[in-house]
């Protein structure tokens, strides 16, 4: 009978709204507002990040003046940029990020794949958020605290020579490419670790039964596998830290020297020389690497795929 | 494949077998025999251990307790690919990035089977169960069904002498879950081997098994073919599980020859005891199932075979085929007659009406335990 009661209730509760609607005005109002939360973000990003982006290209051509630069059309910038030592620090500084990429995959990706294997669902988020803390300190900070650890008279080569295993101290881990990319790794390793967790995410439990019945040692559950349908989110992060490897100019700022030069630091250069369109072709040298990149995962993988497990 | 169609041998034959999780018996010393060639379905609710029985056989997890044979062979310690049994999960159980012959032929490629080999088994297969034309789909691009056939092939191609499907058709919607029941019925009639099914749906294990157990509370209830699970179950918990039947409760007040009398405080029943060793004092359960219970015409004399009781008519639940209809017996508890739509019934009474119900002495059943 209680149901009867509350279709009753229901029924006079619609004719309360019939009688007493919200004011039209008011309506459109709260429709406006809501399109509004949508659009604002839009117009920002349109603004102040794709036009920029675009105007980029737009300004790498024109004429360098004393002080800034005016409108005209001159190849000189690039010229500037491959016919002398900046390509050259650009290419190596692809190498240096491309061997951060497969340090970092070696290391953290095993690390997402035991996590969602070994780790129980309750404490797995526990865990992965381990590898955000690293994120609460200023980068800057992290990076330079490195300094007296690799250095001449740092830690290592202090404990090394201490045990008596150098008798010089090692000069090759600072100011070199591998004090960069022992930066790099130190800062993008969390990246692969989050992406290879999505990823892990989205390869069904069942997955792994499947292959226990079917007896699949672990190198070709991993080959088979693990790797075919992790790769979007593997590629995702190794792509950021490939183009974080290229771009961030504090690393190579710090940890760098004459022979680790990355296009971060090489446009930071060109700004203090006040070579404004030498700066900008370097970031239109970027993001076009980075488009080719982006463009050959999505022909790979559908890096779509990347955010299954949100759906 | 051979065709061994119910030898005596038996494929399974599980003695004392427990499993527990921390401080949850999630199994209690289950001892169990499957013959070869049969298929047999572990039917119970949620949650009752049928599924970590299924899991036991194919090794996926440890028993705490017992032992497991499989065709005379002790496997108890034993990974799951060194079993002689193949596994069916639910049916979106399929490698995502596999198309549907590298799916059903992922398993002999680790067997290092040279490939001509594989190529000629899996369309062997796929001609098999049906699937010959979408051999290059992924599974996403499959129905249900047909992801479910895929799983199948990839366990059958494999050539295990036991075939283990756990809720296999759980994720069908119901229509194509009964056209995949005879389905695999027919499955398992042409190959020949032993099936282990595990469902929680009751007309999908009548459909499919030639034996069933009843597994509830991490114990096994009860075995035997549908029929007599249906029909002639011992235990209580089966007459509740299975169909729908009425209970009463009581307790056995004089046992004579093969009849036990049981007092439900407002009547008296005289009860068959089908062999159990019935004592006065013994508390009991009396079960008819409620399609042979009907209502009496007004002034209708019952023939001697009949049970009559008085009761008080309730309502009418319209279920298409069949009409339960739903009355209070003097104690209070509902009582359920359940029958074939008709409106001359349907409309003849109204809530509230003193009726009286009859069926078949004959037909009721005592439950001890």
């Amino acid at each position: 009978m209680t149901r009867v009661g509350n279709r009753v209730d229901l029924s006079k509760r619609g004719g309360d709204t019939l009688r007493s609607p919200v004011p039209l005005p008011r309506l459109r109002l709260q429709r406006l507002l809501s399109r509004l939360l949508f659009l604002i973000p839009i117009v920002f990003m349109v603004l102040f990040f794709a036009l920029p982006l675009a105007l980029t290209v737009v300004w790498s051509v024109f004429e360098r003046t004393m002080f800034w630069m005016e409108p005209g059309f001159t190849l000189f910038a690039y010229e500037n940029f491959f016919f002398s030592a900046r390509l050259n620090n650009f290419l190596s500084s692809m190498l240096h990020s491309s061997i951060s990429v497969l340090v970092s995959f070696v290391f953290g990706f095993p690390i997402a794949v035991f996590v969602r294997r070994r780790v129980p669902q309750v404490a797995r988020h526990r865990v992965i958020l381990l590898f955000i803390l690293p994120f609460m300190v200023s980068e800057i900070i992290r990076i330079f605290a490195l300094r007296p650890v690799l250095q001449r008279t740092g830690l290592i080569n202090n404990v090394l020579l201490e045990m008596g295993v150098i008798t010089e101290p090692i000069t090759a881990i600072l100011y070199t490419p591998l004090g960069v990319i022992i930066g790099e790794v130190l800062s993008f390793l969390p990246f692969i670790v989050f992406a290879g967790f999505l990823a892990m995410e989205a390869v069904p439990k069942f997955v792994f039964e499947i292959c226990d019945d079917l007896g699949a040692p672990r190198h070709r559950v991993f080959i088979d596998i693990i790797l075919p349908l992790a790769a979007p989110g593997i590629f995702a992060g190794g792509v950021f830290i490939f183009v974080n490897g290229l771009g961030v100019a504090l690393l190579p700022n710090i940890l760098g020297g004459p022979g680790a030069v990355n296009a971060g630091l090489i446009a930071t250069q060109a700004i203090t020389a006040l070579d404004f369109p030498l700066a900008m072709a370097i970031s239109a040298i970027m993001m076009g690497t980075l488009l080719g990149l982006l463009y050959l995962g999505h022909r790979l993988f559908d890096l779509t795929r990347i955010l299954t497990p949100i759906n | 494949m051979s065709t061994m169609k119910q030898s005596n041998e038996a494929a399974v034959q599980v003695t004392g077998l427990s499993k527990n999780y921390g401080s949850v018996q999630a199994l209690r010393g289950v001892n169990l025999s499957i013959g070869a060639g049969e298929y047999f379905v572990l039917l119970g609710p949620s949650g009752g251990g049928k599924t970590t029985l299924l899991r036991l056989l194919g090794g996926f997890i440890r028993p705490s307790g017992g032992q497991i044979l499989l065709h005379g062979r002790d496997v108890s310690e034993q990974p799951p690919n060194h079993r002689p049994t193949s596994m069916v999960f639910q049916s979106f159980a399929l490698f995502p990035h596999m198309t549907v012959a590298q799916n059903v032929g992922y398993g002999l490629r680790l067997r290092k089977m040279p490939k001509r080999e594989i190529s000629e088994r899996v369309d062997a297969m796929l001609e098999q169960i049906g699937l010959a034309a979408l051999a290059e789909r992924m599974p996403h691009a499959l129905s249900g069904g047909q992801q479910q056939r895929v799983q199948l092939g990839r366990s059958l191609v494999l050539e295990a002498d036991i075939l283990l499907l756990d809720e296999p058709l759980a994720a069908l919607d119901a229509k194509l879950r009964k056209e995949m029941c005879l389905e695999l019925k027919h499955l398992q009639e042409q190959v020949g081997i032993t099936f282990v099914h595990v469902t929680h749906n009751q007309e999908e294990a009548m459909t499919v098994a030639d034996n069933l157990a009843i597994i509830a509370d991490g114990e096994l209830v009860e075995t035997g073919d549908a029929r007599t699970l249906y029909e002639n179950p011992i235990r209580r918990f089966t007459a509740d599980f299975i169909g729908e039947n009425n209970m009463f409760h009581g307790r056995v007040v004089e046992v004579n020859g093969p009849l036990a009398e049981v007092d439900l405080d407002f009547a008296k029943l005289a009860v068959d005891t089908r062999g159990q060793a019935a004592k006065v004092g013994d508390r009991a359960a009396v079960s008819i199932r409620s399609e042979l219970v009907w209502i009496l015409s007004p002034g209708e004399e019952p023939a001697d075979a009949l049970q009559t009781m008085p009761a008080t008519y309730g309502e009418a639940v319209y279920l298409g085929l069949a009409t339960s209809h739903v009355s209070r017996l003097a104690n209070g508890d509902t009582i359920v007659a359940r029958q074939i739509s008709r409106d001359e019934i349907s409309n003849a009474f109204s809530a509230g009406t003193g009726i009286t119900l009859a069926w078949p002495r004959r037909e009721m059943r005592l439950h001890l335990s």
